[in-house]
């Protein structure tokens, strides 16, 4: 029978929103599956992380190696001008090559071997005090006796820093941040209108916002899934090939899915004002590669720095890994920002943006 | 039931809706006819809540469907135009979808979906992905979707569009067993016929304003026009057919052999036999005297006319 009759018809209670949310969400997920997006989603994270890592190699570069021979500039720390009675040391040395393996080093005066142990030299830490004139370089040796107009070389092996390594990779988490929410955000309420099957989901009893946070939540799941597979990738790939993991990546993680939820909400601010898929995909992706950064580089140049700017907030992403963290200056890298205001201003724009794409979405009507 | 109230809508400067006034009592199934443009499928999209009035309420078992559309949806199938489907589900998922959204529980979802396939003779299709159908099995699809959750309502927009004519016949089949079940129907047709087979009454509408709305048996006896087929024995010369034409009810007279003419009459029942006194009268021996077409369609006809 295709309806039971009046008696035999069940009772049924509406389930709540957040059960609703929650059906939308599943079922989202399942459309994302059986699209291949999810599958694409994951081969872009895997290519990332692959290619970010195969490439250097391939053209030569390593990320570890032994070196032998290598020449040790020394300086007399008396030639300084400082007193002896300063410093705990005559000369001083410096490598440019960092991330040496402590244990590794030998020094060699003259090709001798010299003697080994904190009595006859050893690298600066954080703590010592270095002269000024060497205190940029990577490696610091500190020579008890004067080792000053002799040859000086030096045999190690050497790994990548930690943050190096990561940072090399975690360059593209705003990328995959970017191209999740033009990929799922901007295509998810726009989707329902240019498909019509905004006129299969919508004349249902179930509120706008339901339907919103729903696929919301999905967009940010998938968005989510290619994060942690580059963050684990990175974690992994950081312990077999320089045998740690930088230690500020879990806060980097931390910014990037808070950098993730400002953009998705955008890209659905700009699904619920938009009629075409592949409009608020491009727009999407034009926002957030072209006009924000632009934005920021013409204010840079300026010498100003626009703190309330998406893109520039979400540059903690990488910037946070950098040890030590410079606020408020500006290096090689560029400015940095300052991360509290960074966390403020990308929840803001995530709240602003949901807030008014939500609005939008509960107005707007299915005509045509 | 359905309740419509001084409904209006503009789009822009066009006026789709004027102050449209209808009621639907619970286990009624009712037609929503009109020409093209007259407003049939605004007036279902705001009772759907997919666009809002400009002014007046749409409520649907008492519940206002803009200030409390969860509610007022809670136990309405609708089918608004021909729905697309998301295409890499199946029809089970899609049911399942739906049916979770509408507070059902798993077994009853199964249960129900199994019974709808199989009526809607999409059972064999179950776990194909939407995205292969024909635009007639998404309209079974879009059937089967709106009476998965037994609604008390049915907010059917042109339920047999896209079918073939079997699949027709079974849709209506559905709809008179609904209604013998009690439960409300309000479906827009182009298909006079259709309503009035199906349906218990008709609202007429037209540019956005009800034209008239009463039960179907008292709707055939509204119309003033009726078209008569007239067969003769003997040939109708065309001076016999001008001459009927002349004639005070004879809107319009039309040959369709040497032996046949259709009249088109606008008049009462009674006055009918005048005409066929007055045919006789010309010398044509009538065969037979009967009028063709449906009351509603000439109903539908006039009215329409009447109102442009």
């Amino acid at each position: 029978m295709i309806g039971a009759s009046e008696g035999a018809r069940t009772y049924r209670r509406l389930p709540g929103s957040l059960v609703q949310i929650r059906t939308i969400w599943k079922y989202e997920l399942l459309r994302y599956l059986r699209s291949k997006r999810l599958l694409a989603s994951v081969l872009i994270a895997v290519a990332v992380l692959g290619l970010t890592y195969a490439l250097p190699l391939a053209l030569g570069e390593s990320y570890r190696g032994t070196e032998t021979n290598i020449g040790v500039t020394v300086i007399d720390v008396g030639s300084l001008g400082i007193p002896p009675w300063e410093l705990p040391y005559n000369s001083v040395g410096t490598l440019d090559d960092e991330g040496i393996d402590r244990g590794s080093l030998k020094l060699y005066v003259n090709g001798t071997e010299y003697p080994s142990g904190s009595t006859s030299w050893s690298i600066a830490g954080a703590e010592d005090r270095v002269p000024e004139q060497v205190s940029d370089s990577p490696t610091i040796i500190m020579f008890t006796g004067n080792v000053s107009g002799r040859l000086v070389t030096a045999s190690y092996t050497w790994a990548m820093s930690e943050q190096d390594f990561d940072m090399k990779f975690i360059n593209f988490a705003s990328l995959l941040v970017i191209v999740s929410a033009a990929l799922f955000g901007a295509d998810a309420l726009a989707g329902e209108y240019q498909n019509r099957t905004g006129y299969l989901i919508l004349p249902n009893p179930l509120k706008r916002e339901a339907l919103f946070f729903g696929k919301f939540a999905s967009c940010m799941t998938m968005g989510l899934v290619m994060l942690s597979i580059l963050y684990a990738g990175v974690a992994l790939l950081s312990v077999m090939t320089v045998d740690g993991i930088d230690d500020d990546l879990a806060t980097s993680f931390a910014l990037a899915v808070e950098y993730l939820l400002a953009a998705m909400a955008v890209a659905f601010l700009v699904s619920s004002i938009m009629n075409g898929t592949t409009g608020a995909t491009v727009f999407t992706l034009l926002l957030f590669l072209m006009v924000m950064p632009a934005i920021d580089g013409v204010s840079s140049l300026a010498g100003q720095r626009i703190e309330a700017s998406l893109t520039y907030a979400a540059s903690t992403v990488i910037y946070i890994l950098v040890d030590p963290y410079i606020e408020n200056s500006a290096d090689s890298l560029g400015n940095y920002p300052d991360p509290h205001t960074a966390v403020i201003v990308m929840f803001a724009y995530a709240l602003v943006a949901i807030l008014i794409g939500l609005r939008l979405f509960k107005r707007r009507q299915l005509v045509g | 039931m359905i309740e419509v109230r001084n409904l209006s809508k503009y789009f822009g400067s066009i006026k789709a809706l004027d102050n449209l006034t209808l009621s639907i009592p619970k286990g009624r199934a009712v037609g929503f006819l009109g020409p093209n443009g007259a407003g049939k499928t605004t007036t279902i999209k705001i009772l759907t809540n997919l666009i809002r009035a400009t002014s007046g309420n749409a409520l649907l078992n008492g519940c206002d469907v803009v200030i409390d559309p969860k509610n007022a949806l809670g136990d309405v199938g609708a089918i608004v135009e021909t729905p697309e489907f998301y295409p890499n589900l199946t029809p089970l998922e899609i049911l399942s979808y739906l049916g979770s959204i509408r507070g059902m529980c798993r077994v009853d979802i199964r249960r129900r979906s199994d019974e709808v396939l199989r009526e809607l003779k999409l059972d064999a299709w179950k776990d194909t992905r939407v995205g292969k159908f024909s635009k007639g099995m998404k309209q079974r699809l879009a059937i089967a979707q709106a009476l998965i959750h037994e609604p008390e309502i049915l907010i059917l927009d042109e339920p047999t569009n896209g079918l073939d004519p079997r699949g027709m016949v079974e849709v209506r089949e559905i709809i008179r067993m609904l209604k013998k079940q009690r439960r409300t129907v309000f479906m827009s047709s182009h298909l006079l016929f259709e309503v009035q087979e199906t349906c218990d009454s008709a609202a007429l509408i037209d540019h956005g304003k009800l034209l008239v709305y009463d039960s179907i048996e008292n709707l055939g006896r509204l119309t003033k026009v009726t078209k008569i087929e007239v067969t003769s024995l003997n040939e109708v010369s065309l001076g016999i057919i001008q001459k009927i034409r002349e004639m005070k009810n004879a809107m319009a007279v039309e040959t369709v052999n040497p032996y046949t003419f259709l009249v088109t009459f606008e008049g009462p029942m009674e006055e009918q036999s005048e005409l066929l006194r007055a045919i006789q009268a010309m010398g044509v021996e009538v065969k037979s005297f009967s009028p063709v077409g449906l009351p509603l369609e000439m109903l539908y006809m006039d009215l329409v006319r009447e109102s442009r």
